[in-house]
């Protein structure tokens, strides 16, 4: 990324290109002008961190350390190995929209640094002591700048390593109420340490480091390889766990990293996005990813992700939000096309290979493995050989994005278009009259019947509907269902829709319908119910637009009333003709509601569970 | 208790008992089977409660008494046993001795007062009776327990019901989108309205009917209907539901007639059902001067064609069906009968008759196909 930040120093004052907005009726002082401001980009220290890291960033650093006291309160000082200003950029650098990165109105259009406003040091230095000290590599002095609440107290030379240190002292000591809306300092600290993780997802081939007075918050060595960071973040068996992949359409790319469906998390805080490199929170993406999990999470329940999404400048507009947080997108639509569907394709992939599909070499495929209450296999790619401080981050270039969990040489693994087997398990047997327990090759798996069929059942009807209108069995006496009015003439109103999804049902009276015909699909079952059910959720609709998602629902509805519950037995027949059918489907990883069908142990987990291994 | 018996006459018994014992293990006796040893004869019982097993065999007694097995393991050793006679004993403890030759065995049985009290059949001179050819029933009810529903949520069309409509005994079962009816002349009374036995009693009657000749009788009691059919007496629990009133969708007159020979037709049908969609097996048949065209297509396998002679001279059009709902009512003829198909349009209900077995009758209502 720092390849395409301009070299040139933080030199231009864009004030004149925006004359017209600055029009002022009274002209505040600057102080008070500047803590205004201030207050837009500094809310409290994880900002000011965010601010300095960025700017350490699109210096070309390598090596970022963030050191806290009193959460920040007392010092937070960022000190970077990146290019170093010379004294009169230093100088220069602390003037309000004093930046390297904008020039011209048009540089405005295709920004690709992540800081471009030039703020940042003005608004800090506004609301605290703040000390710069820098020097360039060709340089053999540095430059020591001193600001007190905005004003410059002191321009010296210093001598020191390469780099930038900023060290901002007192923050909001001269804005009490700001001081007064800052929260815990371990509530503080928590933004601090959150902030520095996003970027540090974003940017692997640089090193990070937080501390806290004398404790190691943070560490985040240098590495090639994007999958080495995010075992660094996340550990290393859930980093295994993740599922990669990487999209391309006109607008742009998306790579990302995430949780199998069986996993889930109950914020959506462990989903970190990012546009152009630049973490992003934004509702469009957010959306979309979720969209791609669709019905294999629970509701309120929200996977943990890594997203990418690569456009070009031109593609977004990131001067939204003063903290960049929010992008808006001149094609949201694709955008969001782009992402949820390369998500969903990946979690389509996601099964992992059962029975035959399964060697020896598979091991470091630990989907399965990070079940809840175990402790999951030592196993992870392994150690990454730290590469130099290289000015080109090639990461960006040569990892290889499509298969980072798998050793490349791993010809073992299923690809994800091979359907794993279900039906090569051996059946052991059924416990609790509602799990089903098989044998793989060297895996336990253990089948929710219910979950599993209600899959099942629901990936059918959702099939065949998506290949055109269910085919309709009709009903040789026509049954009349009573409803309460409001959904009878709902019903009657959405007839051509509920003839689509299988349906023929007439009036009968206000408050009542007879039903004539019933998906073929579902036959067997008592057309009142599903009627009963067609209606309850065509109630939910709104528009006639809606009736798509409607669909999926009725679909999951059936689905839970049809599949064999929890509770019944099943003779041996049963279970094959089950294990059969979820081969024959898309997703067999959970039901419709979202909870897992089934789930593995591997024989190793299973042994050292026994302390075997 | 103390006996001997064949083994044949005890295997028998407890074949039948096996249909019937409750495995589930909330209630262990329901596992069990009676054996109840009498003056010179044995009585062996099994229940779930729904359907009750009463089975006579000769037996040397010397000495009365009741004793009660598992049901599954007192099988398995009576059927490894080599034929000829066979000593069971029972002690005080509730064990039950089985003896043959040099083998023995002791199984741990439960005490006898425990076992369910068995409901007894009625007055046998009762107005509720009925006497059949066991062939003949146990054809009607072949005939129509297939249309049956296996959904639990709709009791009533779980089984298949028994009633009287001018002066015919009906027997018809239905899961909605088919219906199966044998109607017979008989002796004796029928019962007035719809009486509904469950899919697992009829199966039962069924086993106890197979193989047998000369009359059953059938009795309606409040609740429950009997079965006594030589030595074995089935007492089975009724559907508390009311069978739907199915004559209207009967169709009186149908415009159009095709004649078709069973095999043939069903071979097509099977063939050209590989290629139909899995669960719902669609299949789409055209009528056509002196032909039938049959015809499946599914997007993910392929599709498939085939054309079979029939006597049909009225207008050509194109019906949709479930291939099962076909084949279900098809198989159950031999491959040389004809089959006539009673044709209104493409969404009207669809007859279908065996001129060989004239009380049968089978409505099926098409498919609307995309």
């Amino acid at each position: 990324m720092n390849e395409q930040a301009p070299l040139a120093r933080k030199l231009e004052d864009r004030q004149e290109g925006l004359a017209p907005g600055e029009r002022r009726v009274v002209v505040l002082p600057p102080e008070v002008a500047d803590k205004i401001a201030a207050g837009e980009v500094v809310e409290r220290p994880a900002s000011v961190v965010k601010e300095l890291v960025e700017n350490a960033l699109d210096a070309g650093a390598k090596n970022i350390r963030v050191e806290l006291e009193e959460a920040g309160l007392g010092l937070i000082a960022v000190i970077d190995d990146g290019e170093g200003m010379s004294r009169e950029d230093a100088v220069c650098a602390f003037q309000r929209h004093a930046t390297s990165k904008v020039r011209t109105l048009a540089d405005l259009e295709r920004i690709t640094t992540l800081g471009f406003r030039g703020e940042a040091l003005a608004s800090i230095a506004a609301v605290s002591t703040t000390t710069l000290c820098t020097r360039r590599r060709e340089d053999l002095v540095g430059t020591r700048v001193v600001l007190e609440g905005g004003k410059l107290l002191e321009v010296s030379e210093i001598g020191g390593p390469p780099g930038t240190r900023v060290e901002v002292v007192g923050l909001f000591a001269n804005v009490p109420a700001r001081r007064k809306f800052l929260k815990a300092p371990a509530t503080e600290m928590g933004q601090v340490s959150e902030q520095l993780t996003r970027m540090a997802l974003a940017w692997p081939n640089v090193a990070f480091e937080l501390r806290h007075g004398r404790r190691v918050l943070l560490h985040f060595p240098q590495t090639a390889r994007f999958e080495e960071r995010l075992a660094q973040v996340f550990g290393r068996d859930r980093a295994a766990s993740f599922l990669d992949f990487e999209a391309e359409a006109s607008v742009g790319r998306v790579r990302g990293y995430l949780s199998p469906s069986h996993f889930s998390l109950p914020s959506p805080r462990q989903i970190f996005t990012y546009v152009n490199h630049r973490y992003v929170r934004d509702k469009l993406v957010t959306h979309a990813l979720l969209a791609g999990y669709s019905t294999l999470l629970m509701t309120g329940r929200y996977p943990l992700a890594v997203l990418f999404l690569e456009l070009a400048p031109t593609e977004i507009d990131v001067n939204v939000h003063p903290a960049k947080l929010e992008v808006r997108f001149r094609r949201g639509g694709a955008v969001h096309e782009l992402i949820s569907r390369s998500v969903q394709e990946r979690l389509r992939a996601q099964l992992p290979p059962l029975g035959s599909g399964l060697s020896e070499g598979d091991k470091p495929k630990l989907e399965f493995a990070s079940l809840p209450q175990i402790e999951p296999l030592p196993l992870g790619p392994p150690e990454s050989t730290q590469r130099e401080g290289g000015a080109v981050p090639q990461w960006v270039l040569e990892v290889p994005w499509r298969s980072p969990s798998q050793p490349p040489s791993s010809a073992t693994l299923a690809p994800p278009q091979a359907r794993p087997s279900f039906a090569q398990l051996r059946v052991v047997g059924q416990v609790f009259e509602g799990y089903l327990v098989c044998e793989g090759r060297d895996q336990f798996v253990l089948v929710d019947q219910h979950a599993a069929h209600e899959r099942v059942v629901f990936e059918r009807l959702r099939s065949s509907y998506a290949r055109g209108p269910l085919p309709r069995q009709q009903l040789l006496m026509g049954a009349v269902v009573p409803l309460d009015a409001r959904a009878a003439a709902r019903l009657v109103e959405y007839g051509e829709e509920a003839e689509r999804l299988g349906f023929e049902v007439e009036a009968f009276g206000m408050d009542a319908v007879i039903v004539r015909a019933v998906p073929a699909l579902l036959a067997h079952l008592d057309p009142a119910q599903l009627v009963r059910d067609l209606a309850e959720e065509l109630v939910e609709v709104e528009r006639p637009e809606g009736l798509a998602r409607a669909a999926e629902r009725v679909f999951a509805r059936m689905a839970c009333h049809t599949a064999v519950r929890v509770g019944q037995s099943l003779g041996v027949d049963e279970i094959r003709a089950l294990l059969r059918a979820m081969d024959e489907i898309d997703f067999a990883a959970h039901c419709p509601h979202g909870r897992p069908a089934f789930l593995v142990w591997p024989r190793t987990e299973i042994e050292r569970m026994f302390r075997r291994i | 208790m103390e006996c001997r018996m064949t083994k044949d006459d005890l295997l028998g018994a407890l074949y039948l008992a096996q249909g019937i014992v409750d495995r589930r293990v909330t209630l262990p006796v329901l596992a069990h089977v009676l054996i109840q040893v009498g003056n010179r004869d044995a009585t062996i019982l099994a229940t779930d409660q729904e359907i009750g097993l009463r089975r006579r065999c000769g037996a040397a007694v010397t000495k009365r008494g009741a004793a009660t097995a598992n049901a599954r393991v007192l099988y398995e050793i009576i059927r490894s046993l080599s034929d000829g006679e066979i000593e069971l004993r029972s002690d005080e403890r509730h064990h039950l001795e089985v003896k043959q030759g040099k083998s023995q065995f002791r199984i741990v049985g439960i005490e006898p007062s425990e076992f369910p009290a068995m409901p007894a059949v009625p007055d046998v001179k009762s107005k509720a009776q009925l006497s059949v050819d066991a062939e003949v029933l146990r054809r009607m009810l072949e005939l129509t327990l297939f249309a049956a529903s296996s959904d639990e949520a709709r009791p009533a069309l779980c089984g298949v019901c028994f009633e009287r409509r001018d002066g015919l005994l009906h027997v018809v079962a239905s899961d909605g989108h088919r219906l199966s009816l044998v109607s017979r002349a008989l002796k004796g009374v029928r019962p007035e309205p719809g009486v509904i036995l469950p899919r697992k009693a009829v199966t039962e009657m069924m086993k106890v009917l197979d193989g047998l000749s000369g009359e059953v009788q059938l009795t309606f009691g409040s609740g429950v209907v009997f079965l006594t059919a030589g030595d074995v007496e089935l007492a089975m629990r009724t559907v508390q539901a009311d069978f739907p009133s199915y004559e209207a969708v009967i169709p009186r007159e149908t415009a159009h007639l095709l004649t078709i020979a069973n095999g043939p037709w069903s071979q097509a049908l099977r063939r050209v059902a590989v290629l139909a969609a899995e669960q719902t097996h669609p299949v789409r048949l055209t009528f056509d001067a002196g032909k039938v065209e049959l015809s499946a297509r599914n997007p993910e396998l392929g599709e498939a064609h085939e054309e079979v002679e029939a006597n049909y001279s009225g207008e050509t059009f194109t019906i949709g069906f479930n291939a099962r709902y076909l084949l279900d009512v098809l198989s159950l003829f031999p491959g040389d009968s004809t089959v006539e198909v009673g044709l209104q349009d493409d969404e009207s209900p669809t007859v279908f008759r065996v001129p060989e077995e004239p009380e049968f009758l089978y409505v099926l209502m098409p498919m609307r196909l995309s």
